[in-house]
């Protein structure tokens, strides 16, 4: 690595560290958890964007399209669908709900305290696991790109990450989400011409790329493709991240245009990404050799001019910290919400600004130990991830679109839907995608029957 | 030609983009921190 390489990595989380102190001084809860309600639709679609496309939409990806061709834009498309129907649908109402800092809040609404606090549990589970995860994966590539110990990569995206989620809570993220976006798209698109200007023949590669996608197509039994396309669908459907940014926006129409932005921009990602995969793969002296989530790596050795090398890391940095902080602002912010306001409901707005600053750091320094440490943590902690789709999204839903809601039925349904999930992976095995989506859904309607029937038993259905 | 459409085209949109969202991250951060200031003075 040459001296621009690590001068231009050192600039990046300098200006990051730099923009943690100018952000310092906030203007209050509201500012940290929902940044005033008043981000541009511009904004909102740069940073749900920089959310979602993490390391698995990346670096993952790249892996898949270097392996099977155009095979995986069917299920990774079907996220895209997703965003496009919760923009159009959901994610106006939920910005219409004006109260509502969290997801637990506006589920609070609609079936009482303890359906606010199941989702709080979950929800922090959720980011705290996805934090831990972004760590490790944040750790092993700037280690990569700097030469230095996985340790010490960990340490350093989570504590500057960290550290402006701390100060300038979701504002402060949000921004730098859209500069962190800009930097991403900058470096995949300086990969794809790269790569582009090494490729003989295009009529010859798409043949190549056609037939791998054939045989993909052909060696995939078509309930596996069902259940890929199923969990793309719903697994991060309306996540706290993404719900923030609902909430967040300036106006219900800013939250739907950027929604619907992010969701076909989302497509185009894909489309690029998958092609940098095949290609790549095509272009490399090593040919087959190179695959997973090395293949971008190898990829950006190869293609990239000299001197890019240390652009190509704060890409990836860039990738992994504008998801990593969305996740820990959301976990913070649902913390104070959803867990400590119920206990004390008396907290004013600076001491609840306090709490969610507290909050950040806690949840920061368990997701470093475990992934540093202890990655079966993580392990554990994902299981809020697997269960999302099944416990919160039939009762959210529900609620957003205007039908009638009962307490019991709510609470019932995600006890039940998080019930089956969790028993679904412990029996079948986390390989299995089907199985816990199946169980989850089904038990969430068992659940919503039951508590149906005992609301009428004990108060004749009026709640 | 997909491929060629995906390695061309979308890096040049793509570039275009950034440049776009470099400008709206620097106007919001800019206007948030201005309407704050106000707010203090």
């Amino acid at each position: 690595m040459s001296l621009v390489d690590t001068l231009v990595i050192f600039i990046y989380f300098a200006a990051m560290l730099a923009f943690a102190a100018v952000v310092r001084r906030g203007r209050g809860f509201s500012d940290f958890s929902v940044a005033e309600r008043s981000v541009p639709a511009s904004v909102v679609f740069a940073t749900l964007a920089a959310t979602f496309i993490g390391p698995g939409y990346s670096l993952g990806l790249t892996g898949k399209g270097g392996a099977t061709g155009f095979f995986f834009l069917l299920p990774f498309c079907m996220f895209s669908l997703q965003t496009v129907l919760v923009g159009t649908f959901l994610a106006p109402r939920l910005h219409a709900m004006r109260d509502c800092h969290t997801l637990g809040d506006v589920m609070g609404s609609f079936y009482g305290e303890i359906g606010k606090v199941l989702t709080g549990v979950i929800s922090v589970g959720l980011c705290l696991g996805f934090f831990a995860v972004m760590a490790k994966a944040g750790g092993v590539v700037v280690a990569g790109g700097l030469g230095v110990s996985v340790e010490a990569g960990v340490v350093l995206v989570t504590v500057v990450g960290a550290l402006y989620a701390l100060t300038g809570g979701l504002r402060a993220v949000i921004a730098t989400d859209a500069v962190q976006f800009g930097i991403l798209l900058a470096v995949f698109a300086i990969i794809g011409i790269s790569t582009a200007v090494r490729v003989e023949s295009f009529a010859e590669l798409q043949i190549g790329a056609v037939e791998a996608t054939k045989t993909a197509f052909d060696s995939t039994p078509i309930g596996d493709i069902v259940a890929l396309c199923a969990s793309f669908f719903l697994g991060e459907a309306l996540i706290p991240p993404y719900a923030n940014r609902a909430l967040a926006a300036e106006s219900g129409s800013t939250s739907r245009r950027a929604f619907i932005g992010a969701g076909l921009f989302s497509v185009l990602w894909f489309l690029m990404v998958v092609s940098i995969g095949f290609a790549g793969r095509a272009v490399l002296p090593s040919g087959g050799a190179t695959e997973g989530d090395e293949l971008l790596v190898a990829i950006a050795e190869h293609v990239l001019p000299n001197g890019m090398w240390g652009l190509f890391v704060v890409g990836l940095a860039a990738v992994v910290m504008s998801s990593q902080e969305s996740v820990l602002n959301a976990g913070a912010v649902a913390a104070v919400r959803d867990l400590a306001l119920p206990l004390r409901k008396q907290l004013t707005e600076g001491s609840q600004l306090r709490l969610a600053r507290i909050a950040t750091a806690v949840i920061a320094l368990v997701g470093l130990f475990a992934a540093i440490q202890a990655p079966s943590i993580i392990k554990g902690l994902l299981i809020c991830y697997g269960i999302w789709a099944p416990s919160v999204l039939p009762a959210l839903v529900w609620g957003l679109v205007g039908l009638p809601t009962n307490r019991y039925a709510g609470v019932g349904a995600v006890v039940t839907g998080a019930g089956g999930s969790v028993g679904a992976l412990l029996v079948f095995g986390s390989e299995s995608v089907v199985m816990p989506l199946a169980c989850g859904f089904g038990g969430a309607a068992v659940g919503a029957l039951v508590g149906l029937a005992v609301s009428n038993i004990l108060d004749g259905g009026t709640r | 030609m997909i491929l060629w459409f995906a390695l061309w085209l979308l890096p040049l949109a793509a570039f275009i983009l950034a440049a776009f969202m470099f400008w709206r991250a620097v106007a919001y951060v800019y206007t948030s921190t201005t309407a704050r200031l106000e707010l203090e003075q």
